[in-house]
């Protein structure tokens, strides 16, 4: 067989064998690059569309990755769809529906809304919220499982943060089993290797910097290991954490050294 | 012959006629009060520290009846009392990075309230045996977000970013920490933090240390944290 057609054969197979994209028909009230006006015109909208939420483009494998969406209403079927901008172009002329494949792993595709329900509650006047201390993230980890980054808001007047908060949790498959690992977890980055995760959070200020610190957690039963303070990028293989200790002396500058903790498993 | 009834500035009693007179004082001696409308707004506070600035080691931003900075404005008829000194402009003036800067400087860049708690504050924690030194007071909002550009801050504007509407520091904030030890475990260990802590709250400080969700210990500052909002309008930004 010439090699054209071997290959040929081999991606119509893969095509065939490949689940086909899920499309779904989104109806659209506005569209922007930040999140705040999407925002606004879902709140304008609650009374008649209480589900209506702001998606991100890059939850859409066909979409503008730099658009945020205020959708009123999310179908499986295109007239449906088109139904629903009808009645929706009585209050926004301009509303349209779009196709959305939504991207394997997003999101969208696993039921986490990319706004929390209190982010709408942020005040007006707040000095240090960005659209990046809004938006929820999940990400995909190599040992199956998921981590869901809820940015959240609390209301407290004097909390320094402006009521700021990162949450980061674990499930499965389904975000209706979640297991919270940590309640606030500020630049959080992590690692997750050889049946353990890795969560590093800012933990206090230091000089021109900050001091982190990093909790393991077991994959299998979630249960906390270890703790190590004031160190950065966890790195985990052959059950051992490495980490960058901080060190911030009297000019405030940040001195970082390698440290090396083995990770015993309590199971 | 110029009189003033009561104390004019920050913190003062600010009878409209008063203030007209320092407003008017201030412009004959070159600064800019802007108009002179016996109202102590922040351009007439900046022109009265800059005026400070050249002959108080710690200005207050207030005038008083006969105080120093009265008789500077109106001996031998007033713009003969002060020397031309040029006042560089503010990104000059206080450029650089600002924790590199005198313990005299760092205190100048205070507003007034905490510029008046903190000397005492210092002589606190020494008379305890510690080595205190103020390692911030203000920062300008360009490092503020370079420190957030490269992960080392989670703020944008925070009251260490205070400034008067031209530019001027005027933080609310001072970052203090032992010179033995800065932020290192034996801060922690030899009590400092701590000491710390009381001794900025006994003067009326907050102490950035009682913050539980993110505890900040080498911190204090004169405003509590629901007044961010309200010191970044101020400070025009």
């Amino acid at each position: 067989m010439p090699a054209c057609l071997a290959w040929a054969t081999l991606l119509i197979s893969y095509l065939l064998a490949a689940p086909s994209p899920t499309v779904k028909w989104l109806v659209i009230a506005a569209s922007s690059p930040q999140i705040t006006p999407a925002l606004d015109t879902i709140r304008t909208l609650t009374a008649s569309w209480p589900e209506a939420a702001v998606i991100a483009g890059k939850d859409c494998s066909n979409l503008s990755p730099d658009l945020y969406l205020a959708v009123v209403s999310l179908q499986t079927d295109r007239a449906a769809a088109q139904s629903e901008a009808t009645r929706l172009k009585t209050q926004i002329p301009d509303a349209y529906v779009r196709a959305c494949t939504v991207r394997p792993e997003s999101r969208l595709q696993l039921g986490i809304p990319l706004l929390d329900a209190s982010i709408g509650k942020v005040p007006g006047d707040a000095v240090n919220w960005t659209d990046a201390d809004r938006i929820s993230q999940v990400i995909s980890l190599p040992e199956e499982g998921h981590l869901w980054i809820r940015r959240q808001y609390v209301s407290d007047a004097e909390d320094p943060n402006e009521g700021r908060r990162t949450a980061v949790l674990f499930f499965d498959h389904s975000v209706s089993e979640t297991h919270q690992l940590e309640s606030d977890c500020p630049n959080f980055s992590y690692s997750a290797q050889a049946g353990f995760i890795a969560i590093s959070c800012a933990r206090a200020v230091a000089g021109d910097d900050l001091f982190h610190t990093i909790d393991v957690f077991e994959r299998s039963g979630l249960g906390k290991i270890a703790s190590v303070e004031r160190c950065r990028k966890p790195q985990i293989s052959d059950k051992t954490l490495s980490c960058e200790e901080e060190q911030v002396g009297p000019d405030g500058k940040l001195r970082l050294t390698t440290k090396q903790v083995p990770l015993q498993s309590k199971l | 012959m110029n009189t003033i009834s009561k104390s004019v500035g920050q913190g003062a009693t600010n009878i409209p006629q008063d203030v007209v007179t320092i407003q008017q004082l201030l412009k004959n001696a070159g600064f800019d009060p802007g108009t002179a409308d016996g109202k102590c707004g922040p351009k007439t506070l900046t022109a009265i520290l800059q005026c400070q600035r050249q002959f108080l080691p710690k200005p207050d931003g207030r005038i008083d009846p006969n105080g120093a900075t009265w008789k500077r404005l109106t001996h031998a008829g007033s713009a003969a009392a002060l020397p031309k000194i040029k006042t560089p402009s503010p990104a000059l003036q206080w450029g650089g990075d600002s924790s590199q800067w005198s313990q005299d400087k760092k205190l100048s860049t205070m507003e007034p309230t905490l510029r008046s708690k903190v000397p005492g504050l210092l002589d606190t924690l020494t008379k305890q045996g510690f080595q205190p030194k103020i390692f911030y007071a203000w920062r300008s909002v360009a490092v503020q977000q370079r420190l957030v550009a490269e992960g080392k801050s989670t703020v944008h504007f925070s009251f260490h970013n205070a400034q008067l509407p031209d530019g001027t520091p005027y933080a609310y904030a001072a970052d203090i920490i032992d010179h033995r030890w800065g932020w290192e475990k034996a801060a922690k260990e030899n009590g400092f933090w701590v000491a710390l802590g009381k001794a900025a709250k006994d003067v009326g400080l907050y102490w950035g240390g009682d913050w539980k969700s993110f505890p900040d210990e080498a911190h204090v500052q004169s405003l509590p944290n629901h007044d961010l909002a309200k010191v970044k309008k101020e400070s025009g930004l």
